[in-house]
């Protein structure tokens, strides 16, 4: 099972990055406000930046190693990097880019095929569109069979429309990966959407790391819950009644949202359009998600609590008037048009 | 008021174009085609052109072998003392060109700061070919080095990240990413170098001498044949005038040649600072 292992010291601007991280084969996203580091820690671990201090080591293959002078070129450290403007050669056809980093012509034929981009094979970076630009530099870093893929802000130059078709295509490519895979972002849905564990970096430091979920339930502090948003229910979405979309969900029942859409979704909610009551209330919020609580998080004048696969924000006054205690039964309710849907396929 | 001002401008646009036509208009007209094309195969003429061939190319070839790499270097790395260098380089484009002769002298000739060392080897350089060869490379080397440092400047440098973490080396990294994407430039640079090297004159005539067959080139041959026959000169002139238009051309049309079909999508290097 692959394993990278990264300890970082580097100055930056008005901080310092200190980060240590440890990924299997999964994805890991690091999320955090524009200029906290997140990139520095993708050119660190492509060898594209010498770090003050450190060490990274792939499956007991030292990379880095500050204090015993190692530090193997980028070239040679198996790394697939997708660069936020895809940094595709002008100058080369589609088909040379692919081919640029493997000399198995067969492998190059077989990613055209898969991200389908054989019709494009011949034409220059240049006369293509976004999406299938970024389909083009994702088959080019696959090409070397890396044994690492870091993914820099992968959606961020594409338009709203094309985001959500090439957020589908990465997450069922992602989920086929057995890789490491570390993507940077400063959008908590991409990252709750394609990654198993996020950390959350600010000023250069982790200031949590855990499942989607984890961080949506017990945010460490107030600014990981502001940036963390919304709670994720995966589940198929489906046409039903009165014109709203029902998602079957994936653990079990239902929801309902007012978005078009079918197929394979995650219906998000932010946890602050969830109501918390003891029994179903008689308004008109048509999603009610009946269970015990599983855990209630104090911040300041605010609680997260969390309900079945919902995570509630409410008013710490409400837990006290409703005597919220972790084990009891609750009603957590929420309208259709809070229920938005992001396609995942 | 306002037709009188544009009467101005354009008497001063005519006025300009035409000075800078009618001497090079002149060389053409002055002496029939024909007689023209005769006076090229006079001796000089013929041996003038020789000497000027070998010696550009040879010239040429050094600044394009030596000066690449160089351009690269300095484009691409940042260093302690990296504008006094540049400077340097375009010390020679402001030089004027006898003090340019009369240093290259200084340095290489006989009793110059490396003539002793190099005489111990046999080797005499100044009033001989090299010597011709050596002023044009220090009079034209630096207008391509200037254009190819810049070239080279304006690749992006993701480009290059994203070719390393590709597996390629340094050395693949140039010869594939940055030499082609800098073509364009590196041509113009080029062109504009090997037009300097041949109207090279007045390093040349202090260091090298004017023997003919030897180290008289073109520009040489015209100060030498204008009192002695003027018509050759005049042809020779000529031939000069059309190898420069040629390179001009050559320069204004590489860059645009290389970008267009190509069109590049606007990949700015958006720096990875977040």
């Amino acid at each position: 099972m692959a394993t990278l292992t990264a300890e970082l010291s580097h100055p930056l601007r008005s901080f310092a990055l200190e980060l240590s991280l440890e990924v299997g084969a999964e994805t890991l996203a690091l999320v955090g406000p524009s200029g906290a580091g997140k990139s520095t820690v993708l050119r660190a671990l492509a060898g594209l930046l010498r770090p003050a201090r450190g060490r990274i080591v792939l499956d007991g293959d030292v990379w880095l190693d500050r204090s015993r002078g190692v530090d193997v070129p980028p070239e040679l450290r198996s790394v697939g990097l997708l660069f936020q403007d895809y940094a595709l050669f002008p100058h080369m056809s589609v088909r040379a880019n692919v081919a640029y980093g493997t000399r198995e012509l067969r492998t190059v034929d077989e990613l055209l095929e898969r991200f389908a981009i054989g019709h494009l094979a011949r034409a220059r970076p240049g006369e293509i569109s976004g999406g299938e630009r970024q389909r083009v530099a994702v088959a080019r870093a696959l090409a070397r069979s890396p044994r690492v893929l870091l993914l820099d802000e992968p959606l961020a130059a594409l338009d709203a429309h094309t985001r959500a078709t090439v957020r589908g295509e990465l997450h069922e490519l992602l989920a086929g990966l057995e890789l490491p895979v570390i993507l940077v972002t400063h959008d908590f849905e991409d990252a709750l959407t394609l990654a198993d564990r996020v950390g959350v970096l600010v000023d250069g430091r982790l200031r949590q790391l855990g499942t989607p979920g984890e961080l949506v339930a017990a945010p460490a502090d107030p600014f990981v819950a502001r940036f963390t948003g919304a709670n994720l229910v995966p589940g198929v979405a489906v046409a039903g009644a009165d014109g709203l979309t029902e998602i079957i969900l994936d653990a079990g029942g239902s929801m309902w949202s007012t978005e078009i859409l079918t197929g394979p979704v995650a219906l998000t909610v932010y946890p602050w359009e969830i109501a918390l009551s003891r029994e179903v209330p008689s308004d008109s919020a048509v999603n009610h998600v009946r269970a015990p609580i599983g855990r209630i998080t104090a911040l300041g004048n605010r609680a997260r609590v969390t309900v079945g696969p919902l995570v509630a924000e409410v008013t710490a006054a409400s837990v006290e008037r409703l005597a919220l205690a972790e084990g009891e039964p609750v009603v957590a309710s929420f309208k259709a048009t809070a229920a938005r849907l992001v396609p995942l396929a | 008021m306002r037709h009188g001002f544009t009467a101005l401008l354009w008497a001063a646009t005519v006025l300009a174009l035409s000075f800078l036509v009618v001497p090079v208009a002149a060389i053409f007209l002055r002496v029939p085609p024909g007689e023209l094309v005769s006076a090229l195969g006079s001796s000089v003429a013929r041996d003038a052109l020789r000497v000027t061939l070998v010696t550009t190319l040879v010239a040429q070839v050094a600044i394009l072998l030596v000066g690449t790499p160089a351009a690269y270097v300095i484009a691409t790395r940042r260093f302690r003392g990296r504008t006094l260098l540049v400077t340097l380089v375009e010390m020679p484009l402001v030089l004027p060109p006898a003090v340019a002769g009369i240093g290259l002298l200084a340095a290489f000739g006989r009793f110059g700061l490396l003539g002793g060392t190099l005489s111990a080897f046999g080797l005499e350089i100044a009033f001989t070919r090299i010597a011709v060869v050596l002023a044009i490379i220090f009079v034209a080397g630096p207008f391509f080095l200037r254009t190819a440092i810049a070239a080279f400047e304006a690749v992006d440098t993701t480009l290059v990240d994203a070719s390393r973490t590709l597996g390629a080396g340094p050395a693949r990294t140039f010869a594939r990413i940055a030499l082609p994407l800098a073509a364009g430039g590196l041509g113009a640079g080029a062109a504009l170098s090997f037009a300097r090297g041949l109207g090279e004159f007045g390093a040349t005539i202090m260091f090298a001498g004017s023997l003919q067959g030897v180290t008289q080139t073109l520009s040489l041959a015209v100060y030498e044949q204008f009192d002695v026959d003027f018509d050759t000169a005049l042809a020779i002139g000529a031939e000069l005038v059309l190898a420069s238009a040629v390179l001009l051309l050559a320069v204004k049309l590489i860059p645009s040649w290389r970008r267009s079909p190509q069109s590049f999508p606007t990949l700015s290097a958006r720096s990875l600072s977040s």
